[in-house]
């Protein structure tokens, strides 16, 4: 009698147990095309003034629709974070919207956190994606599935401090875009004039970091064409050649300048709040994005500098840019699929992307807007670069591993604790694992 | 030593208990419903933290499963793509490199602290309240604190480090450097080891002491036979905690370093976050948190083999 | 077994034994104590409260200060502004009280569990007690991480993903720690105490509340506290479970002052909140001392 006893305790708390799960495994989600009282965007665009500029076109959207928005801000905890998005969807409680870095986006698309937009797009009565730059609209796909639509794209370019430039002979003109794109050795040459150490032997000023701020593997791989994916083996190569080249590129420049005394240089003249050495004459020339104009308005209004292409790798090699940017997205298990699409629409469409451009100073990639100089008056450079040279990312399911993979990567090339073909091929063994997964697809 | 933790107690007086026949059989039916009643949380709790994670585990780590949908049965493939997977074992040596180098180092500070308070110095409680205060900051603040401190430009360590000639530099950029600030840090928190030690150490008779004076022991001497011994029990608790702790070590490579400079401070904890929740490889990260899992189990059974011969339950009581 | 009950205020020194022997070893001894073991206690403190210090005064510089290089210690301009400054620069206020919502509720439940749980472990006899608590003790040496993906996964079924339930609720079964604990103290509860009260015809759960629970009272502040001082440091639960900006604990928002650039820390900002964020357990602590330090040595009693 005892032992029942126990054993029916036992029963009753596992029962009680196994009920509490199964309350919480049914699903309650389904699809409706009733309208809702408000609909909710999840952003990773998170700082101002994005920020701002998404609650405005929240705003709008209520004016046309009656349906509040709320904005909610994401900040990624690192690059390609979605760890927000992948638990609400698996929790079955997604956003109604998410705006996402492109980067991420594929892989995200390829595991099924994302909505198929194809069905979506049907429905519309022109080809609403002919409106968009083809380029980060095939980024935002994966294997020829439609997944996003672009809000905004970025390019990037070399910034150089003409006054410094002066000041040790070097004439600014030598960097004029319209010369086209600047050799690396011709940036090596004038970067050496600008080096100085001070009294103790640090660096009081550079020429040119290659992997500061927005130069690093990416940037250069990108822009210089690299080939990243081969659909035959379904695999990233071994060593491309354009990555071994920008490699040795970072590692020569590291062992030539003495890697630790620019990390420290880097810390030094960049350690108070929006701060670059760039700012403040310390560092003659930078490779960053487009947005880098707003900060320099900011913080370094008078201060009298040139944007040129991408320093290409021999003279006559293609100008290229990379070009990266973010898509909004409907997650799947939305409440209303059709509300979520309305809003997608007017988010990422002319209205939403010319208050999110203007705001933002990014780039549109709704296509009539790119040449509208109350949106891109202050880009000077970039949108044509972007329109005529931008190269992206191709939309592979495993970019976010891949990129960390090749950061720490370039972190052991610098330090010259790898070759570069053994970096790069670590970051094709960790990878293709990862890539198996997925095999085979076709990036389009 | 988990025997040692159970203590059987005597029966209780007849007296007090007196059991008529039958009522006896319902009262000790009730006892036993009412024992179970009192720790069913804890049994509940066992089947759904320790029970459902193990064996939800072994099937998820056979699985390809991306948080989502249906997972896919690989069989063993998740095991044999950790176990040649370099920056699985890069995770564990940094993991175990930190453990090795951190927990001695503390479990050392700690015990050169306690005797220091054990000595009869009349403001012990400002010291041990001044000791105590760095482990009342969250270790997430503490990575915040290291972080201004050792900046280049405006951090006081790395002013010193320059004052002194050893080159003022951005310490976490450099992968071996970056490992030691980690470590570094663990000491800051060892007031709650030197507590505990503290304790074992008012629980040594005087008496003992005094016997082995009389014996001609010098403190050397008296230090391996009396102390040492009648310590093991607060070693070896400040050993387990410490190296557990270790095993888990997260957030300093969160914050600080976001698991680099080249991987040098991704911590095996780290690497299964990453893989999980960054990637949506949960299978993998499954595989890899149960080959931890396996490698604590030996762990704990070593420990406890040791300490069945070294450590002195007895002598203290 | 060490004497569990000894109490924390023991802990000072009474080695009155020790301190024989000639006058000459007598003075030598004093001379080690008042100057070495003295300067050594010194120059320790200092260090672990260096960070301490440098944090607090951090936080009160102004940004002219903070760019001084090499640094130093003092502000030149002291700007209290700072403190302020953090709840505009992010949703402080509303970090500090989530974190302390869910402390409260973990120690609530914390207390309560563990407390039945080691009560039906010490205070009753029942079939099979024994054997239940070796595997309590068993669990207390499972490594943790092996559970962070299954309950996660339970936890996004149960649609509890963005609540506080997953940081509160799993503390409602006890934890082995806190249940050996407080069952090693309940232990030392005179069984006649509770047989003369059930011989009076007191229910049992009269018993344990109005009975042993007072009784108990050292040892649950003890457990309390360890169980508040956790569940305000805890960083990787909240970084797993919460998602939504209302819902973050200062572990986690207070990730907002880093960026992908070291270069865009607010170090000012950064210490003012850090220095904030210490300021609920170093009262406790200051309010409490005495059984922080039982806490600390209880468990390590075995």
């Amino acid at each position: 009698m005892k032992r029942i006893t126990a054993r029916r305790a036992t029963a009753t708390m596992l029962a009680a147990a196994a009920a509490i799960a199964l309350v919480g495994c049914s699903d309650g989600g389904s699809g409706s095309d009733e309208k809702p009282e408000k609909l909710v965007v999840w952003t990773g665009q998170a700082n101002e003034p994005g920020f701002g500029a998404q609650q405005e076109i929240a705003e709008k959207f209520e004016a046309a629709t009656g349906i509040a928005v709320e904005i909610v801000p994401k900040p990624p905890a690192f690059a390609g974070d979605n760890t927000s998005l992948a638990t609400s969807v698996g929790a079955g409680v997604p956003p109604d919207l998410y705006v996402m870095d492109r980067n991420s986006l594929p892989g995200q698309g390829a595991i099924g956190m994302l909505t198929d937009l194809g069905p979506l797009l049907q429905g519309e009565d022109a080809d609403l994606l002919d409106n968009y730059l083809p380029g980060p609209v095939k980024t935002s796909s994966f294997n020829g599935q439609h997944y996003g639509l672009p809000l905004f794209a970025t390019a990037r370019g070399l910034y150089f401090n003409k006054t410094l430039l002066k000041e040790v002979g070097v004439d600014p003109a030598v960097l004029d875009p319209a010369n086209g794109a600047p050799t690396i050795e011709l940036i090596t040459e004038i970067a050496e004039k600008l080096d100085h150490r001070d009294a103790s032997g640090d660096y009081d000023r550079l020429g040119f970091v290659p992997w500061y701020s927005q130069a690093k593997h990416m940037t250069w791989n990108v822009s210089h064409g690299a080939q990243f994916f081969d659909e035959d083996t379904c695999s990233i190569p071994e060593a491309g050649d354009v990555q071994v080249q920008t490699f040795e590129y970072l590692q020569e420049t590291a062992e030539r300048l003495g890697y630790q005394d620019v990390q420290t240089f880097i810390a030094t003249y960049a350690s108070t709040p929006n701060s670059s050495p760039f700012f403040t004459g310390n560092l003659g020339m930078t490779i960053d994005g487009n947005f880098f104009i707003d900060a320099l308005e900011k913080y370094a209004p008078d201060l009298d500098y040139g944007v040129t292409y991408i320093p290409v790798a021999e003279e006559g090699d293609p100008i290229g840019t990379y070009m990266g940017g973010w898509s909004v997205v409907i997650p799947r298990g939305v409440h209303s699929e059709h509300w979520s699409w309305e809003l997608a629409k007017f988010f990422a469409g002319e209205e939403g992307q010319r208050i999110f451009e203007t705001a933002t100073q990014t780039i549109p990639t709704w296509t009539d807007l790119i040449d509208d100089p109350e949106v891109t008056g202050r880009q000077g450079l970039f949108s044509s670069m972007l329109e005529d040279y931008g190269i992206e990312f191709p939309p592979l399911p495993v970019t976010t591993p891949f990129y960390s993979a090749m950061d720490q990567a370039q972190q052991a090339v610098l330090l010259g604790e790898s070759t570069p073909e053994e970096a790069l091929a670590s970051v094709a063994q960790q990878v293709n694992t990862q890539m198996q997964g997925y095999c085979p697809y076709t990036i389009g | 030593m988990i025997d040692t933790m159970i203590e059987r107690r005597e029966a209780l007086p007849e007296v007090l208990t007196p059991p008529p026949a039958r009522r006896g059989m319902t009262r000790e039916r009730r006892a036993q419903v009412r024992g179970l009643l009192f720790v069913s949380p804890w049994i509940v709790g066992l089947l759904a933290f320790v029970v459902f994670p193990i064996v939800y585990s072994v099937y998820i780590s056979l699985t390809d499963y991306y948080g989502i949908g249906t997972p896919k049965f690989v069989g063993l493939k998740n095991f044999e793509t950790l176990f040649s997977d370099p920056i699985a074992l890069l995770a564990g040596l940094n993991t175990i490199g930190y453990a090795g180098a951190a927990v001695p180092l503390t479990l050392l500070v700690a015990l050169l602290l306690a005797f220091a308070m054990n000595r009869k110095v009349r403001e012990v409680a400002i010291y041990r309240t001044a000791l105590y205060l760095p482990t009342l900051i969250p270790l997430f603040a503490l990575a915040f604190v290291v972080i201004v401190l050792i900046n280049p430009s405006t951090g006081p360590i790395s002013s010193l480090l320059g004052a002194v000639g050893l080159g003022n530099r951005d310490l976490l950029s450099d992968p071996n450097l970056a490992r030691w600030v980690i470590i570094a840090m663990a000491p800051l928190t060892a007031g709650n080891a030197a507590i505990i030690f503290l304790a074992g150490l008012n629980n040594i008779p005087g008496s003992l002491y005094e016997a082995a004076r009389l014996d001609g022991a010098n403190a050397i001497q008296q230090f391996m036979h009396v102390t040492l011994p009648l310590l093991s029990p607060a070693i070896l608790f400040n050993l387990i905690v410490g190296i557990s702790a270790g095993l888990e070590v997260f957030t300093q490579g969160y914050v600080m370093t976001g698991g680099g400079p080249n991987n040098a401070t991704l911590y095996y904890l780290l690497f299964i976050y990453q893989n999980a929740f960054s990637y949506n490889r949960f299978g993998y990260a499954s595989a890899a948190a149960l080959v931890l899992f396996l490698v604590g189990l030996v762990l704990a059974a070593i420990v406890y083999q040791i300490s069945k011969r070294f450590v002195n339950y007895d002598a203290a009581a | 077994m060490i004497d569990i009950s000894t109490p924390a205020k023991r802990i000072s020194p009474r080695r009155a034994g020790r301190s024989g022997g000639t006058r000459a070893a007598r003075t030598a001894r004093k001379l080690w104590d008042n100057v070495i073991v003295r300067a050594f206690l010194i120059v320790a403190s200092l260090a672990f409260l260096f960070p301490l210090v440098w944090m607090i005064t951090t936080a009160l510089k102004s940004p002219a200060d903070l760019a001084i290089s090499p640094p130093e210690l003092l502000p030149r301009d002291w700007t209290w502004g700072n403190f302020a400054e953090v709840f505009s620069y992010i949703p402080f206020a509303r970090f500090f009280v989530n974190t302390l919502i869910v402390t409260v509720l973990t120690v609530l439940v914390t207390v309560v569990s563990n407390f039945l749980i080691a009560y039906g472990f010490a205070c009753l006899d029942w079939r099979g007690r024994d054997g239940l608590f070796y595997t309590v003790l068993i669990t207390l040496f499972l490594p943790f991480p092996l559970a962070i993906i299954p309950t996660f996964n339970l936890f996004s079924w149960l649609h509890w993903i963005d609540t506080f339930l997953p940081l509160i609720v799993p503390h409602a079964f006890g934890s082995a720690f806190f249940i050996f604990l407080l069952r090693q103290f309940l232990l030392q509860v005179p069984r006649e105490y509770l047989d003369a009260a059930r011989l009076d015809g007191a229910s049992e759960w009269r018993i344990v509340w109005q009975i042993v629970f007072p009784l108990a009272r050292p040892a649950v502040i003890a457990v309390a506290i360890l169980a508040a001082t956790k569940a305000w440091n805890e960083f990787l639960t909240p970084l797993l479970y919460l998602h939504s900006a209302e819902n973050q604990t200062l572990a986690i928002g207070m990730q907002l002052f880093k960026s992908e650039f070291q270069t865009d820390i607010r170090f000012d900002l950064m210490m003012a909140a850090s220095a904030m964020v210490i300021v609920p357990p170093v009262i406790l602590f200051f309010l409490c001392q005495r059984y922080f330090i039982r806490g600390i040595t209880l468990g390590a009693a075995k």
